[in-house]
């Protein structure tokens, strides 16, 4: 009998030259495997099918608010991930959704009334996740003990309808004072706003990072509020990541990784917040160490996989719709304005 | 037969000239037009009822919505009590002030239960809840006899380090199931309102056909008493 080899056969032989290649090969990935786990990115996980990458590009918005850290420092994870170009578009925090909406920058993490005020009026932008609880802390000066107090008192705002008037809008009503007839607000831009609390000209000024901390260390005024510990506001998302909406349907395997980074970044900021402060400085997103490291250990980073980003929208909306600041109710602003399904498939993945 | 037909014609409109003229055929055609009106009458009010038995549905509605946000406030000023009756009796642990700790916390169950009775429909919400309240009931019971024990400085710890988040994350649970409530109050009242609207145009609607219908039979009714009354031969 003849001896016939398939041709099957024959494409499987390996040359000596080839099998050393695939050897290598082999090696360099199992390699780069364990440098990526050293770096505390996980390899997919097993089971877990990762769909080609629609756009190395992303745009992320860089704003004055170091609350914003995870997405300073999820650039890093974005690399690891397969984007090549990570770039970060200057916004005030004001204009954080207006620059989503417009397609300025793909995602960012935004302040949650704010957020809920432009869904229900109908912006191109999706929330995605809740990534941390407080961060804001309402100074008073020595008028002001408490919330109640701010009635026909002077408030610096940056603009009517942005954060700061709208977190402030929401704690007057929880007291029952009309925001809208009740306080005097004054929009200046957020330093002369500071320095104008400072020189005692205000009655009260509600804080970012790192500026709150800022001002805490200085002595100036006293915390009427701090949204990082006192309840109800400690208890809802100050911090949402969201998306332009267009974005998020053309390239929903870039948008999974994207908060996929941001939610390591958040992780990163938890639990080594010295770490996190120091790169924040070195690439330049903060000039302060000391203030940084603070509002990094202060703000409950830690807390993206118990709290829920639903319900935040829910306590807002329900808040802004009593002063008139939403018209819709919290079930459609949250069924049109949320998709979740990232941030779930995450959960399960990302573990702590 | 022609003769015969005419004759015959001639004596119907004799007899319904006759009745015309004794008021006979005004006693006979008022009747059926009352009764029009009365069928008429009945539609609107059956109309009526059914948009104020919808309107009544909605109200019972919102009364459930109003007795699930009070079963939750119940519920988070029962696990503030607790924490607050426990705090206070590791202050000073005697017998006595530990015993009512321990039988209060038991209580704390009631206002559970009552949450679950009022909120069926709550159930991945209710699941939870009903982990974390176990839970903290075995922290806390875990506390008290710890300090029964003498181990008071252990309890406080209990209490601080575990019983605390417990009664955090309960608080948190609860006030994402009254922020549902209040949401769905919300969509209720904005249904109330657009139903209400519809139900407000429904009947100007009705009364408009209404008037409109009773015109159209009260011309009707005069016109064909002139026709009667052109038709008699005197």
């Amino acid at each position: 009998m003849r001896n016939v080899r398939s041709p099957i056969a024959d494409n499987m032989r390996v040359t000596r030259r080839e099998f050393l290649r695939t050897s290598a090969l082999l090696s360099a990935s199992a390699g780069s495997m364990a440098l990526l786990s050293a770096c505390g990115v996980s390899p997919i996980p097993p089971g877990a099918q990762a769909s080609a990458l629609e756009t190395t590009t992303v745009r992320l918005v860089q704003a004055t608010s170091v609350c914003l850290a995870p997405q300073y420092l999820a650039e890093d994870f974005l690399k690891k991930d397969g984007f090549t170009d990570v770039q970060y578009t200057k916004i005030s925090p004001a204009g954080i959704i207006g620059g989503l909406a417009t397609g300025e920058a793909d995602m960012s993490m935004t302040f949650a009334p704010v957020l809920v005020r432009r869904l229900d009026a109908g912006d191109p932008v999706v929330a995605l996740a809740g990534v941390h609880v407080g961060c804001f802390v309402l100074f008073g000066s020595e008028h002001i003990d408490t919330i109640y107090d701010l009635k026909g008192s002077n408030v610096a705002i940056t603009e009517i309808g942005g954060s700061e008037h709208a977190f402030l809008s929401t704690m007057a009503a929880f007291v029952g004072i009309d925001p809208n007839k009740d306080i005097n607000w004054i929009t200046h831009p957020v330093p002369e706003s500071k320095q104008l609390f400072i020189d005692g000209k205000l009655d009260a000024f509600l804080a970012f990072p790192p500026i709150a901390q800022e001002l805490r260390a200085k002595q100036v005024g006293h915390e009427v509020l701090n949204s990082m510990m006192d309840k109800p506001w400690s208890q809802y998302y100050c911090c949402i990541l969201a998306a332009n909406r267009d974005f998020t349907q053309k390239n929903p395997e870039a948008t999974k990784r994207v908060v996929r980074s941001i939610l390591k970044a958040t992780d990163l900021c938890s639990q080594e917040p010295e770490r996190a402060a120091q790169l924040m400085v070195d690439r330049g997103f903060t000039s302060n160490y000391d203030y940084t490291l603070d509002a990094m250990k202060e703000i409950p980073y830690g807390v993206w996989r118990d709290y829920d980003a639903v319900d935040t929208l829910r306590f807002y909306a329900l808040k802004l719709r009593d002063i008139g600041m939403v018209k819709g109710s919290p079930d459609e602003i949250i069924a049109n304005g949320a998709d979740w399904h990232f941030l779930n498939e995450l959960k399960a993945e990302l573990k702590g | 037969m022609n003769i015969n037909k005419q004759s015959d014609a001639f004596g119907a409109k004799v007899a319904s000239s006759a009745k015309q003229q004794t008021g006979l055929g005004a006693a006979s055609s008022a009747p059926k037009y009352a009764r029009l009106f009365t069928a008429f009458l009945v539609i609107v009010a059956l109309l009526i009822a059914l948009v104020a038995l919808g309107l009544q549905q909605r109200d019972v509605e919102l009364v459930a919505l109003n007795r699930k946000l009070a079963a939750y406030r119940q519920l988070q000023n029962g696990i503030a009590t607790q924490l607050y009756n426990l705090a206070s009796a590791l202050e000073s642990p005697d017998q006595e002030s530990l015993d009512t700790a321990q039988r209060q916390i038991n209580l704390l169950s009631y206002d559970l239960d009552r949450v679950k009775y009022v909120a069926p429909d709550e159930a991945d919400l209710l699941a939870k809840l009903a982990v974390d309240h176990g839970q903290f009931v075995n922290v806390m019971t875990q506390a008290v006899e710890m300090a029964q024990s003498g181990q008071v400085s252990q309890a406080r710890e209990l209490q601080l380090e575990k019983a605390t988040p417990l009664a955090d994350r309960l608080d948190r649970t609860t006030n994402e199931l009254a922020n549902r409530a209040e949401a769905d109050m919300v969509a209720r009242i904005d249904q109330n309102r657009a139903a209400y609207d519809t139900s407000l145009w429904a009947l100007i609607g009705l009364a408009g056909v209404s008037v409109a219908l009773a015109l159209i039979l009260g011309r009707m009714a005069g016109k064909e008493g002139r026709v009667d009354g052109v038709q008699h031969p005197g």
